[in-house]
């Protein structure tokens, strides 16, 4: 093994081998003369829909307009939500060997720190809220995710060096899709980018760079290994990035969209969730305010990634320091955990089993 | 059956668990069956997807027996015992809220054990107060876990 960080740059690459490649280091990291982890700094060709480990390829996006737009799909082996990358979102992942790896969420924190602290460099004071994005004073501009591939680790992240903005809403589906079709500014006061804080890209390639090589305390050799990385991805490529088995697994359960009202301190409030089963993946707030609030915010940030059981879900309101003065916390509970067990059964029984297919028992 | 609780936890006696699949298991007549303990469930955070192994694969103690997604990070479900998965409880897998409801009556996977001598690396009855605590404070050292 070769105690160094491998530094990979590409631009404009295609999907499947976007995501082969960044497996392929997970799978190498460490291993024989190899180098002890890789950085790769990337972007996609324009553009390309990206859905979670687990997502409903249909579920997810629009596939008439993505084949419309020439817009690629492909499947992570991260989990999360969709996202859209081209030419403006900045790929960084970032693989090691699984030793001294606990846990996920200790994973996720330290990892992020790395792309916060290169930010902070910059002079962007940046952090990680919820479990998986990083923001700028409320704003988001980048989310990670975080899987396991045989003995490596793959953390990611996607940067906003820009966005556009409409493109994102016409593909992907999603709550805030919902809102911003009634105008307003809902996606500006969501998320940022590179371009309106005035960073660099290159800059911030440069820190991240330096970032990552000082938390593992590791010397930087740019494009060690390379060549075996690629082996390794071709075969990732051929075998299930770029086949329709991988494209349009099935996830583990189908996809909700769950709409309640309810009264709060900010007058009536809509709260448009996406669900995945028996989780909110994403959810955002509407109502009759001007502004995306400190509160508004705190709320949906609380709901990302919650479970739809009343008790549970009023237990991890109420303990969430401003959701209880924005709203009762039971009520929100309640509602949403109405709605979901309305939408379940309109949706009728659901195939138990036959989408679980274990293909990746070699984990 | 005797129940503990270690700062809000609660753990039971008749039951064995493996600290670092976070799981408890049950055992009867040479198979176990396995789920998610109360703290390995924080710990993972919310799962919005498991995929587990089909029954008559071999599974190896301390390796993948299926894979979960929780939180954006998709990784291994660790088999905490080696043998064959007799079964899988469709019916938990297919409603992640369950197993948050109720951890002990969402049994994951009930697995043929192949050496029950590794029983003895697991954890159960008077040992488990003093274990469980040292779990929770190695977790709250690496800033997993709110003290």
């Amino acid at each position: 093994m070769s105690r160094v960080l491998a530094l990979h740059r590409d631009s404009g690459v295609e999907a499947a081998w976007g995501l082969a490649f960044d497996e392929a280091m997970a799978q190498l990291a460490g291993l024989a003369e190899l180098p002890l982890a890789h950085l790769r700094l990337y972007d996609y060709a324009d553009h390309a829909v990206l859905v979670g480990r687990y997502q409903r390829l249909e579920d997810e996006v629009d596939l008439a307009m993505a084949l419309a737009l020439g817009v690629s799909v492909n499947r992570r082996p991260t989990g999360g939500g969709a996202i859209l990358m081209g030419r403006d979102q900045l790929g960084v992942a970032l693989a090691l060997p699984v030793t001294g790896f606990e846990t996920p969420r200790e994973g996720m924190s330290r990892f992020a720190r790395g792309v916060i602290e290169a930010l902070g460099a910059l002079g962007v004071r940046a952090e990680l809220r919820g479990k998986n994005d990083i923001e700028v004073e409320g704003r988001k501009i980048a989310g990670v995710g975080f899987c396991r591939s045989g003995e490596g680790l793959l953390f990611h992240a996607s940067i906003l060096a820009d966005l556009d903005a409409d493109l994102l809403l016409s593909l992907l589906r999603i709550p805030l899709a919902k809102i911003a079709a009634h105008g307003g500014r809902a996606v500006e006061e969501r998320i940022t980018t590179l371009s309106a804080l005035g960073v660099g890209r290159e800059a911030l390639e440069e820190a991240l760079v330096a970032s990552f090589s000082e938390q593992l305390g590791l010397e930087t050799a740019l494009g060690e290994g390379h060549e075996c990385v690629e082996s390794r991805a071709a075969v990732l490529a051929g075998e299930r990035y770029a086949t329709e088995s991988w494209l349009f697994a099935q996830g583990a359960a189908a996809a909700g969209e769950l709409s309640v009202e309810l009264r709060s301190s900010l007058g009536t409030l809509r709260i448009i969730a996406a669900s995945q089963g028996d989780i909110i993946k994403s959810a955002v707030v509407a109502g009759d305010f001007n502004e995306v609030t400190r509160e508004i915010r705190v709320l949906e940030e609380a709901l990302r990634w919650t479970v739809l059981e009343p008790g549970a879900l009023e237990r991890h309101l109420a303990s969430t320091p401003g959701v209880a003065e924005l709203a009762d916390p039971a009520g929100i509970a309640a509602e949403l955990c109405a709605a979901h067990a309305s939408h379940a059964e309109a949706a009728g029984p659901r195939r138990i089993g036959s989408c679980y297919i274990p293909e990746e028992i070699t984990l | 059956m005797k129940r503990l609780n270690v700062e809000g936890y609660e753990l039971r006696g008749d039951l064995y668990y493996d600290a670092k699949a976070d799981m408890w298991l049950s055992v009867e007549d040479g198979v176990a069956k396995v789920g998610y303990d109360p703290l390995g469930l924080e710990i993972n955070g919310t799962l919005a997807a498991l995929v587990l192994a089909e029954p008559g694969r071999e599974v190896t103690r301390g390796q993948a027996a299926g894979s979960l997604e929780a939180e954006k990070f998709v990784g291994p479900v660790t088999a905490p015992v080696s043998g064959v998965v007799e079964a899988v409880n469709e019916e938990a897998v297919a409603n992640l809220a369950r197993i948050y409801a109720d951890p002990y009556g969402s049994w994951l996977l009930a697995i043929r054990m192949s050496d029950p001598g590794e029983l003895g690396e697991l954890v159960t009855g008077d040992a488990l107060n003093e274990s469980f605590a040292r779990r929770l404070a190695a977790y709250r050292a690496q800033g997993v876990l709110a003290r």
